[in-house]
This record gives C-alpha cells, structure tokens and sequence, in this order.
C-alpha cells in the first residue's frame, strides 16, 4: 500500500491529466475553474484501488455531455444516448489513466475500474470518511464538466 | 483485399473513432466489446491486426493477449495495446508475451494511424495524410444545394453507359452528384443528407460493401432512412447475397432500362412509406429488436412496451409478410424472473407467428441467460446482428 499522497499533489496530477486529455482528445486547452456545485445530469465514476483507494467522478450536465461526445465523435448528438454516456465514460477512463500515469512519476502506484455511469436528476454523490477530495471545474472551448477526485485513508 | 482490423474495447466510443480513422484507409474494421468476444471474432475473421483494451470486463486485455498467443491459429496476428495502462512494468510484462506496440490513450488521429501503418501500411510515406487531405478529394465535390431539393448520390465508374444516363434521367427532379469512383461516392456519402443512393457493386478502386459498411457504422441510425439501390449483373451471385445482408433494399440488374429506375424509385417510395414499426429497426427485408440492457436508460420503457406496443410491431411486421426477425439481447437484459418470463412469452408469440427468428448474444452475460432460458435456447444464436443478417442473407 502507498503512503497517501498529499492532496494538492494529487491536484498537480489530476491539472495535468486533464490538460493531456483534452488536448489531445478533445483538441481544447481546458481552464480550470471554481466548481460551485457539480452539474446534475450524468457522472461517470472511476473506481480507484491497490495503491491507494477512492474514486475519480466527471459530473457533465446533459447539455455538455452531448457537447463533449459530439467533438470526441465527430458528429452530432442531440440527446443524451447509450453514446454520449459511454463517450462521457471513456472521457473519465482516461483522465484515469492520465491521473495513474502522473501519480506513477512520483511513486504513487493504484489500480482503476472500468467507469460506471450515473444519469439522473435527483442524485449526490458523497465521500464519506474522505481523507481528501479536489473539487474541479474545467472549460475548454463550449466544453464543460466538473472532476471529483476523492481518495480515502485507511 | 482490404486490410481487416478487429477492435476489442468495451468502449463503443473507442470503437467508434478507430472505425472512423481506419475505414477512411478502405480498412475493414471489425469490434468487439471484451477479450472473450474478441478471441472468437479474431478466430473467425482471422483480421490481420488487434487493437486491444488493457481494462476491460468478461476478460481483460492481459488475459486476451495471452489466448491470442496460445492458439497457434490466433499467434501471428500482430496486436496493438490501445489503453491508459502506461506504467513501464505492465508494457515491459506484455511485450513478453508478445504484443507488437502499444498506443497510450488519449490517442490523436496521427499516432494511431502511424502505428497501424507499421503493420498494414495503409498509406505511403512517414506522415499520414491528413483528415483534409484525403485521397477522396471532397472540395472537388459541389457543394450542398440549398433549399429543398433532393439529392441522388450516382457511384458509378460507367461514365458512357450507365453514368450520364441516369444523371440525365433523374436531374429533372433531383440534386445528382456524381461520382465516379468508390472514394467519391464515400465522401459524397458522409458529406450530403442524401435521399437515394445508387451504388455500383464493381467501383474500381474500393470495395463497395466496404462503403456502405463503414457508412452505416459511422451514421448508424441515419444510414437505415437512407433508399438505397445497387446495380451489377445477375450473375454475381455473393454480391447480390452480401447486399441483401448489408440491408440493401433494391438491386438493379444491369443491362437496365430508364423504366427500371423509375420503378425501382416508385418501389422504394412504397417501402419507405410502408407501416411504421417504432420498435424495430429496418435493415432490408429483415427488422430487428434491440432488447436494452438494464442498465440502458431505455431499459424500463422498453419492458413495460414488450407486451403491448412491441408485440403490435411484430404483428404489424408480419401482416406486411415480413418473417425475419433478429432479437439483439443487450447485457443484463435477462435481469429477474419476470423479465426472462415476458421475454419467453414473447419469443413463444413470435413463434405463433411463424416468423424466422435469429438471437442475437454479443455479451457473455447475454450469452449465459440466454442458455439459462431453455425454452428460448432452441433459437439460432449469432454473436452480432451483423452475424445475423449474413445468415439471412445466406438463407
């Protein structure tokens, strides 16, 4: 097991993945921005274990979520589909494996889930007994979601 | 022969953009959604390079490659890891065991084409061309007409006989484009929100199924409204088998006259306004029921239509003396009693019906219920609708 990194480490890491994501999967260069409360409508969950041990979450509204599978696809998607959400879950697999790709530079190993996907209107998601979480709101272009990294102590 | 590609990711959207990529090379790219099904397609298809996932479910991409490699018949097909799993030791662990490259996600277009082209090279030089630059050459296509006209899409290499005779014939009504090639047509196809489609089966320089595959992979729901007609000779036998599988819905036998074209437009105006089926997708002759997975959002809408409102599609499908039906189970479909139950009702109702029905199992979960429900398991079962519809076609 890892020694828990400190959060604003994990921060550094989660800036860059999501630089390295979206430039190159998404062609924008992303801002990152105070989150507020994270958009309602779908959140795609990354399972993270091993090494260390939480979770990484993209919360999109509807809305962008079309938005983002449309520049990843090439093509228009008016509502959200079976598409958009997997498009979404993709979206956060590789922030995922950018986050881990990071991390590993810096000795901090872990392992990730395939993501699963929450869509509704009426949800939270919680991190009970967090250790630490960062809160990010990220823009590029007409892009916008909000990450979630929460990682535990043991 | 084109160059196959199989794609194994549990991600549609991955699958999707190495289709996208690929096939714009003439390359046919096959998919799979985990290793498990990946293995059989590879042995079934024998595709001449994988484009394996890492994190995967069913079966991972660690344990997908060792398969590949040994069995003697899957063991020199190249294999390309496409995934987030970069940490040096796990890449150091697959090369071992015998993986070709690997391509770390994100992915841009370039990277992945420069790492298929060391294995199939499908372009000359170091640099592959770009999106723009493709050999199809779009900006010498007109452009898109304005207002309502409705447009003709002619691929056809014929230019004396065939080619300016049906221009002629339908540019009084319509917006013809012409091409003249099997890389015009494809590129006048993902350019223009065509009507009708006339596709000639023998393009020179790309193979037709091809086009009309990869179009309708890439355009999916789209690609089904589209009127399509395709033109060879009576004789070209798999030809005409291959288009009946790919949902073409008229063939035009050459020699043919301006009198068969105008039949063929009339009878394609008949089908496109035929009986509406909501729940069932067209593909030619056939109709097929997508059954969600639970956890597609469509999945509660869907159970609760299955005794009513699809039931009356398949009644309505039948009553216009159509009798092929595939019913594609999406994973976690069979989720409880109740729903295996409805599901058996149903698959009994199509059976009173005497419709020819095909299952469609592309996920292990499907697979496993399926053969859980012993009153369905006497069903024809194929891995893919794509799989299905060949059946028919071979019928």
């Amino acid at each position: 097991m890892s020694e828990i990194p400190e959060i604003s480490s994990l921060e550094t890491h989660l800036r860059n993945a999501a630089k390295e994501v979206l430039e190159t999967a998404l062609s924008v260069s992303p801002e990152f921005t105070e989150p507020g409360m994270p958009p309602k409508g779908m959140s795609a969950i990354i399972g993270i274990g091993d090494g260390i041990s939480g979770f990484l979450a993209v919360h999109v509204s509807h809305e962008h979520a079309c938005k983002i599978a449309g520049v990843m696809l090439g093509d228009t998607y008016p509502e959200v589909d079976d598409i958009v959400c997997d498009a979404i879950g993709e979206l956060a697999n590789m922030l995922g494996g950018s986050l881990k790709k990071f991390s590993s530079f810096q000795g901090v190993s872990f392992k990730i889930s395939v993501p699963t996907i929450v869509l509704g209107k009426d949800y939270e998601t919680h991190a009970a007994k967090a250790s630490g979480q960062v809160l990010l709101g990220v823009s590029g272009g007409p892009l916008r979601f909000t990450m979630q990294l929460v990682v535990y102590s043991h | 022969m084109s160059k196959k590609v199989l794609t194994v990711d549990d991600s549609k959207t991955v699958r999707l953009i190495v289709t996208k990529h690929l096939s714009a090379f003439g390359v046919e790219v096959l998919e799979a959604e985990n290793g498990e099904i990946g293995v059989a397609k590879a042995k079934e298809a024998m595709p001449d390079l994988v484009l394996l996932d890492y994190n995967m479910p069913v079966m991972d991409g660690h344990q997908t490659l060792i398969t590949l490699k040994e069995d003697p018949v899957t063991k020199p097909i190249p294999v390309i890891m496409l995934t987030t799993e970069t940490v040096q030791d796990t890449v150091l662990k697959l090369v071992k065991l015998g993986l070709r490259d690997f391509i770390a996600k994100p992915f841009t277009r370039e990277v992945l084409l420069k790492k298929v082209n060391t294995v199939l090279s499908i372009y000359e030089g170091e640099e592959p061309p770009s999106a723009e630059n493709m050999p199809a050459a779009p900006q010498a296509l007109p452009p898109p007409p304005g207002g309502e006209g409705k447009i003709v899409i002619l691929g056809v290499d014929d230019k004396v006989n065939i080619l300016k005779n049906l221009a002629e014939f339908l540019g009084d009504k319509y917006f013809v484009i012409q091409a003249e090639t099997g890389a015009a047509a494809e590129d006048a196809m993902n350019k223009y929100d065509f009507e009708y489609l006339f596709l000639d089966l023998t393009m020179p320089d790309k193979n037709w199924a091809d086009i009309y595959s990869s179009y309708q992979r890439i355009k999916k729901d789209k690609a089904s409204s589209k009127k399509v007609v395709v033109m060879t000779l009576r004789t070209a036998e798999a030809d005409i088998a291959k288009a009946m599988g790919l949902g073409i819905q008229l063939i035009l036998y050459k020699p043919f006259t301006a009198t068969d074209v105008s039949g063929a437009i009339d009878n394609l105006q008949i089908l496109a306004s035929s009986k509406k089926l909501p729940w069932l997708e067209r593909s030619g002759n056939v109709r097929i029921l997508h059954c969600p997975g639970n956890k597609n959002p469509k999945y509660d809408a869907f159970v609760s239509a299955l005794k009513t409102e699809i039931v009356k599609d398949v009644e309505g499908m039948a009553e216009e003396g159509l009798t092929q039906l595939i019913i594609d189970m999406g994973e976690g479909f069979i989720s409880g009693v109740n729903i295996a139950q409805k599901f058996i009702d149903f698959v009994n109702f199509t059976g009173k019906l005497k419709l020819n029905v095909r299952l469609v199992v592309e996920s292990a979960q499907a697979r496993e219920a399926a053969k859980s429900l012993s009153e369905i398991a006497h069903l024809p079962t194929d891995m893919s609708v794509e799989f299905a519809l060949k059946a028919f076609a071979d019928q």
